[in-house]
């Protein structure tokens, strides 16, 4: 029992969940579970470039997804919320350290085509063979905030809607920056030697 | 990495410093807060525009009309104002990308009602009457302020381009002597083509700025036109003025026998303006 009080942290929502761990703090770790897999993997694609530095990004994240738990409203998805937390805890990470975010080039699982859930959108413009080694190396190249929302939309399959919200900037704005995100790699591949 | 461990050492991170979530209230206060401050700077741009309208209309319009060019703009609109304008419309536009849902609305759409917002306050503010009051609250309280944004008239008057701003003297048979902000005295002849745009024909102590020609290297002007001074009464400002007229000099000037002023050559009085 303990942190539960009779509820499946499985099956419960996020909504729930926050409810409950404003309530029995032990209970915020059903959150933390659920969402820390996701957010490592999102760190490190936006930029940290060793599992060390995306768990120290990931352990902010959470401490302040914790102290401002009660300034979380319905009218936003948890999802969203949280990864804003993690994309500014990331950046913030980036400025302190002093350091160019950029994804490690040894972990091609990173951008596996296969993790892509609409592989025929995001390839659209792009050539079809594409091999992991010159998809990571491509997406290293870009720019950040290119690489950000790439990311967001075809590897952590958020809508337009959701990316508006973790990254604070107008709907029409994430259209435009993903087009250009696109451009950008098409024509990066393009340069790059098969 | 173990998801389980990892979610323990948040855990004990959060017991170890005894963290614990913000309440509720405190939220609450920091969203209005941020309301606020951006309606704060909305009313203080529409103050700032309604100053701006004060100045353009004061003076500004006549001058743009006396010589139009860009530079007059920023000649008789004070760039503390203008300045004071775009700032605070910055600050309401960053006030309002930081709240809750601010950042969803195109940022051209924002831009452009809050221009349209702090120009419809200043518009009402100006159609008050109340235009001048940020002018002459400033006046009157911020040391250095008079020096950096002087009134209207003293803006106006610029002899080198035929422009004066003052008091009548004393009407003459040819028109009147000007007094002017700088403590000058002008004779100025009211030809048939010049334009009388003041409710009150000319007499002693009529305050107004004049558009003139300048005869020679004479101190004796042609006036081209005359306006009031200021378009509604302003007190305040007026009584500044006083202080530079001097209306005792008025009285001397009235029993004294009437006498010519004295005649200045142009290097004179370039050199006096300098």
């Amino acid at each position: 029992m303990g942190d539960t009080a009779g509820m499946d942290p499985q099956s419960a929502t996020d909504q729930e969940l926050v409810a409950h761990a404003l309530e029995a703090p032990q209970a915020y770790r059903w959150i933390v579970e659920r969402y820390s897999p996701r957010l490592l993997r999102y760190a490190r694609r936006i930029g940290c470039r060793t599992e060390q530095d995306a768990r120290d990004v990931l352990q902010e994240t959470f401490i302040k997804a914790y102290i401002n738990l009660r300034s979380y409203d319905a009218d936003l998805s948890f999802s969203s919320w949280i990864y804003r937390i993690c994309h500014n805890e990331a950046v913030s990470w980036f400025r302190k350290q002093r350091v160019r975010p950029q994804p490690a080039s040894s972990d091609e699982e990173l951008f596996a085509l296969e993790e892509v859930a609409d592989p025929r959108a995001f390839l659209e413009g792009i050539e079809q063979t594409l091999n992991r080694e010159r998809l990571t190396k491509a997406m290293q190249a870009m720019r950040e905030e290119y690489r950000e929302v790439l990311v967001l939309r075809f590897f952590e399959e958020k809508s337009y809607d959701e990316i508006a919200d973790i990254l604070y900037k107008p709907p029409g704005t994430v259209a435009t920056l993903i087009n250009r995100a696109k451009k950008q790699l098409a024509e990066i591949l393009q340069d790059s030697p098969l | 990495m173990n998801t389980h461990d990892f979610s323990q050492d948040i855990l004990a991170k959060i017991e170890e410093q005894h963290l614990e979530p913000r309440p509720r209230w405190q939220v609450l206060v920091m969203r209005a807060a941020w309301w606020a401050l951006a309606c704060v700077c909305l009313v203080f741009g529409g103050l700032a525009f309604a100053s701006v309208l004060f100045f353009a209309r004061e003076q500004g319009w006549d001058a743009w009309v006396a010589r139009p060019h860009l530079a007059t703009v920023f000649e008789l609109i004070p760039l503390l104002w203008i300045g004071a304008f775009v700032l605070l419309i910055a600050l309401v536009y960053l006030d309002v990308r930081a709240t809750r849902r601010g950042y969803r609305y195109p940022g051209a759409l924002l831009v452009g009602g809050i221009l349209v917002g702090s120009a419809l306050l200043g518009t009402a503010v100006y159609g008050a009457g109340l235009e001048a009051k940020p002018h002459e609250f400033l006046r009157e309280r911020l040391p250095g302020y008079e020096s950096t944004v002087p009134d209207p008239p003293l803006v106006w008057h610029r002899p080198e381009l035929g422009r004066y701003a003052g008091m009548i003297l004393a009407t003459t048979t040819e028109g009147f002597v000007l007094k002017d902000v700088e403590g000058d005295e002008w004779s100025v002849r009211v030809a048939t083509s010049s334009r009388w745009l003041l409710p009150t024909p000319p007499a002693a102590n009529v305050r107004l700025k004049t558009l003139c020609n300048q005869v020679s290297t004479t101190a004796q002007l042609i006036l081209v036109e005359a306006r009031p001074l200021y378009r509604a009464p302003r007190p305040v400002l007026e009584r500044a003025l006083d202080r530079r007229l001097r209306p005792e000099s008025l009285r001397e000037y009235q029993n004294e026998p009437r006498r010519f002023p004295k005649e200045r050559t142009m290097p004179e009085m370039l050199r006096d303006n300098r």
